[in-house]
């Protein structure tokens, strides 16, 4: 349900890779100038640009460490030709705080816009900075850093929201917690009996530890989806522990609960894989008991699960 | 309850670039720059104030980009800082045509910055800046997915049990095969405060979210509108609930009851109600 909250992938890789070869054409344009104290860092900072170019391609789990790298990169690059530039004007300091604000998080970019403020003002000419300047910069990244900032709120009330775990596409715990809470005032105020399935799936544990985590997520996906197609419309799902699912059962009585449990356990041995073999679920049906409150029949059903999971004597 | 659980900025930081924008107005010697200046002071002064989230107002980021493309053209010199600006104008919220001519304005801002630079700066800058341009373009297409997700996520707020327009089409779904196969008795009843308090247009929302209970969903349908489903025994009990919650809302309530299998969609039926006079109107299935 998370969607995908990154700049898209082959745009900035597309800014990486062609900035690579700019790099070295730059170096290019020192040498034939007679530059040749300048020569170095561009042409090494263009293979650790390509460098992050391909790490963003490959490696998506490692972008940040390419973000960090462009931006290293530029920061060197900066620092070595500010101080070249004659009559600078508020132009070029604007540079390194606007790219480290588009790579990273509005905190940490902050953060380093701060700390490194005094190396940006100081570098261009030999005086030290006018008011006027560092004015300048101020307003520059406090207004800057307002739409990334607002992004990043709206991400966090997305993440707040969010109901459904992305492991399994089963209900995450929190809102689990919560919809057991309405069932079961819905069971005490229109004097329904409510059943709870605890499923316990040994084999994910097992599949995590020796086959990783594709496995034991391709395994929660199948097993949500089993459940789901086969349970009535209005029966909830939801992962209450890695390993753990709860699946309530409204207005139903505990001798049914118990075929569903067959049923379903018949169900998840379809679901074959050759790592792990066909599917088994260890489960135990729970009643709400007459006038039982919520935390109660909460705290049941979790002592349940803790049962299910002890390894058999 | 937005601003409860930070869904909207803190109203500090556009009051921190604000002020800071009026010191560098006073710093700034009379003239057409130090308009700019004063009137980038009062916009942010204004989002800071306003209860509204950034997003509906569309047209803000066109009267910002022409505000920075004044300054860079009437002191380039001086205001040269604010070329930087135009990778983070891509990335307000904005319908894709300010977004284009934000950077149609930015090629022209960069023209007249490549006046007063060595041909050398000039170049470099050009490169720069369009990478920069680029790489705003990429998360801005990232910040547009994640405001559609923002859109159509199905719970309003973290901790208030209120459920959007898009999840109420998908429960009364579940409840209608529920109450079929149950027996129980299902409606929908529609809510709204005939004067609404226009800072806390939530306010109706968080009675409801006190007065019913945890198995009756609430939902936000629009601005002014709420809907709850309601589940009782039979149609005489549901009535009595009905009631029983009318009666506990404060204020003047315009609401509608609609069968469960009401074939009009639910936010048509909010639209109705706005528009609805009598206090309360009942559509039974026998009715229709």
């Amino acid at each position: 349900m998370t969607p995908q909250r990154l700049a898209s992938t082959w745009l900035v890789t597309l800014v990486y890779a062609t900035a690579a070869p700019l790099l070295l054409v730059y170096a290019g344009w020192h040498y034939l100038l007679g530059h040749y104290s300048q020569i170095l860092l561009p042409s090494l900072l263009s293979l650790v640009v390509a460098g992050a170019a391909a790490l963003r391609l490959t490696r998506h789990d490692k972008r940040h460490l390419s973000s960090y790298l462009v931006l290293i990169s530029c920061y060197l690059l900066v620092a070595s030709e500010l101080p070249h530039i004659d009559n600078p004007g508020t132009l070029w300091i604007g540079l390194p705080p606007v790219l480290t604000l588009i790579l990273l998080p509005p905190g940490p970019a902050m953060l380093l816009n701060v700390l490194l403020a005094p190396v940006w003002l100081t570098l261009p000419g030999d005086s030290l900075p006018s008011g006027d300047v560092i004015m300048h910069y101020i307003v520059l990244i406090l207004t800057a850093v307002l739409p990334l900032w607002w992004h990043s709120t709206q991400t966090r009330l997305l993440h707040a929201t969010d109901l459904y775990d992305s492991e399994s596409g089963a209900l995450s715990r929190a809102a689990l917690s919560e919809r057991l809470h309405a069932e079961i005032s819905r069971a005490q105020t229109l004097h329904q009996p409510l059943s709870v399935i605890v499923i316990h799936l040994p084999q994910a544990d097992m599949a995590r530890e020796q086959f990783g985590n594709q496995l034991r997520n391709t395994l929660l996906k199948r097993f949500s989806q089993t459940i789901i197609t086969h349970t009535r419309c209005g029966d909830i799902l939801g992962r209450y522990q890695p390993s753990l699912f709860w699946l309530l059962l409204p207005n139903t009585t505990e001798a049914n609960a118990r075929i569903s449990q067959e049923r379903l356990a018949q169900e998840a041995t379809k679901i074959l894989f050759p790592e792990t073999g066909p599917l088994e679920l260890h489960a135990r049906v729970s009643r709400l008991g007459k006038d039982e409150s919520h935390s109660h029949f909460e705290q049941r059903l979790s002592i349940a699960g803790l049962k299910l999971m002890e390894p058999p004597s | 309850m937005e601003r409860k659980y930070k869904t909207r900025l803190p109203n500090a930081l556009f009051l921190t670039a604000a002020g800071s924008l009026a010191v560098l107005g006073i710093m700034e010697a009379p003239g057409p720059t130090s308009l700019m200046l004063w009137a980038g002071t009062v916009i942010f002064a204004c989002l800071a104030l306003t209860k509204r989230p950034p997003h509906h107002l569309r047209y803000l980021t066109l009267i910002i980009a022409l505000l920075v493309l004044g300054l860079l053209w009437f002191d380039p010199q001086r205001h040269g800082i604010w070329i930087w600006a135009w990778p983070i104008l891509l990335l307000f919220p904005q319908p894709p045509l300010i977004q284009l001519s934000v950077a149609v304005l930015s090629v022209v801002a960069w023209w007249r910055m490549s006046y007063v630079l060595s041909l050398e700066q000039s170049m470099i800058l050009t490169l720069l800046l369009a990478y920069l341009l680029l790489l705003g373009l990429a998360n801005a297409r990232a910040f547009l997915r994640l405001r559609h997700h923002i859109d159509i996520r199905p719970r309003v707020s973290p901790r208030m049990r209120m459920w959007s327009a898009g999840r109420l089409s998908h429960d009364l779904e579940i409840e209608l095969a529920r109450s079929e196969r149950d027996g129980t008795h299902g409606e929908l009843l529609l809510l709204r405060a005939r004067t609404p308090n226009l800072f806390k247009p939530e306010q109706l929302g968080q009675t409801l979210d006190s007065t019913t209970y945890p198995f009756e969903s609430c939902y936000w349908l629009n601005g002014t509108v709420f809907a709850v489903i309601l589940v009782a025994r039979d149609s005489h009990a549901a009535q009595l609930r009905r009631d029983a919650i009318l009666e506990q809302l404060p204020g003047d309530i315009v609401a509608r009851v609609s069968p469960l299998d009401e074939s009009t969609p639910p936010i048509l039926l909010a639209q109705e109600l706005t528009q609805q006079q009598e206090a309360l109107r009942i559509d039974t299935e026998a009715s229709r």
